[in-house]
């Protein structure tokens, strides 16, 4: 089937549109301890930009004796980012709003005291890409901005399209602020596309040597994947998203 | 709105006016769905626009490869036009049919 339309006429094919948009901080937390009724205080300080509030994966039992692991909503102290508040307002990617818990759910228990920061790959952000959205040459354009403790250890952000890792991990140290831009086109045909290599500010490096090519069907549903991810090495280190952003540009 | 309703030759269909009685938004969609009822088949459907109603323009063209199975496929406008009509140009197979549907 194909369609040709008259632009100039008014006639638009083709619309861009945004897939994903998250402008809240989705954290994963360092080591702490927490409280009674969810008073958490971490090992190493969040960035400032963080404390408005923030997803916060913390450990199974972390946020009171039983609790499960997940994103909690943290709202850090806007003086002191080591220490906040654990609600009981849990974020599952793909599943539930990432949105601002309107009225967050106090946690009343008791501390269950020092926790250890999880380490390894941690999903984020889910998103299904409908099977067509990009069409034979349509591009899949994506803005992240990520923010970690500076370390020597490695912290690391990645977006997966059907888990493949689309145009490397940035696994940052010392370097606290992370832009990156890149973008995935099809070449011509819905199962052969072509990567970018990160742009990336933070470091001021361009990421040429990443550019290559995936195989990845999308003519049917596909599933976009934000993952932040902390080497074994740094479970007191804390590695966040920021900000992303996800466009389609059908052709 | 149909613009065509299972119609299985080619010509155009009546326009739809937007006038004073039927003012039309800036943003419209045209999905044009086809099905044969043995074998494939192929269709091409235009949408055709006009401001004075005697001549019109080719705002989009819809080609459809049918089958038995039900297909489809459409586009959008930005712009805002009195006259719309669709007029299925080719189509061929078994029982093939073609329905054109408006919304604004």
């Amino acid at each position: 089937m194909t369609v040709s339309v008259n632009s100039r006429l008014g006639g638009k094919v083709n619309s861009s549109y945004i897939l994903l948009s998250v402008g809240i901080p989705i954290c994963l937390a360092p080591s702490g301890s927490v409280a009674a009724n969810g008073a958490l205080t971490l090992g190493i300080a969040y960035a400032t930009t963080l404390d408005g509030g923030v997803w916060t994966f913390l450990p199974a039992g972390a946020a009171y004796a039983g609790s499960v692991a997940g994103f909690y909503w943290v709202v850090m102290s806007s003086t002191n980012t080591t220490i906040g508040t654990i609600y009981n307002n849990i974020y599952v990617p793909g599943i539930d709003s990432f949105d601002i818990p309107a009225n967050p759910t106090p946690i009343v228990a008791a501390g269950p005291g020092a926790f250890v920061g999880v380490t390894g790959d941690v999903t984020a952000a889910s998103v299904l890409l409908p099977g067509g959205a990009l069409g034979k040459n349509g591009l899949l354009r994506v803005e992240l901005i990520g923010d970690n403790n500076s370390s020597a250890t490695t912290k690391g952000y990645t977006v997966k399209l059907n888990g493949f890792g689309l145009i490397g991990t940035i696994s940052p140290t010392t370097t606290v602020y992370t832009r990156l831009i890149g973008a995935m086109q099809n070449m011509g045909r819905e199962d052969r596309q072509h990567w970018s290599g990160w742009f990336y500010f933070g470091s001021i490096t361009v990421d040429l040597a990443a550019s290559y090519s995936t195989s990845i069907d999308t003519s049917i549903d596909t599933t976009l994947t934000l993952v932040l991810s902390k080497s074994v090495d740094s479970a007191a280190d804390w590695s966040a998203a920021r900000s992303l952003h996800v466009e389609v540009l059908p052709s | 709105m149909i613009l065509l309703n299972a119609v299985t030759i080619t010509g155009s269909g009546a326009p739809v006016i937007d006038d004073v009685h039927y003012v039309f938004d800036d943003s419209t969609s045209f999905q044009v769905t086809g099905s044969t009822t043995s074998g494939t088949g192929t269709a091409t459907t235009n949408i055709e626009v006009s401001n004075d109603g005697v001549n019109y323009m080719v705002l989009g063209t819809v080609s459809l490869a049918l089958g038995i199975a039900t297909v489809t496929d459409g586009f959008v406008s930005s712009a805002r036009w009195k006259h719309t009509r669709a007029n299925v140009t080719a189509i061929s197979g078994i029982g093939a049919t073609i329905t054109v549907t408006m919304e604004t």
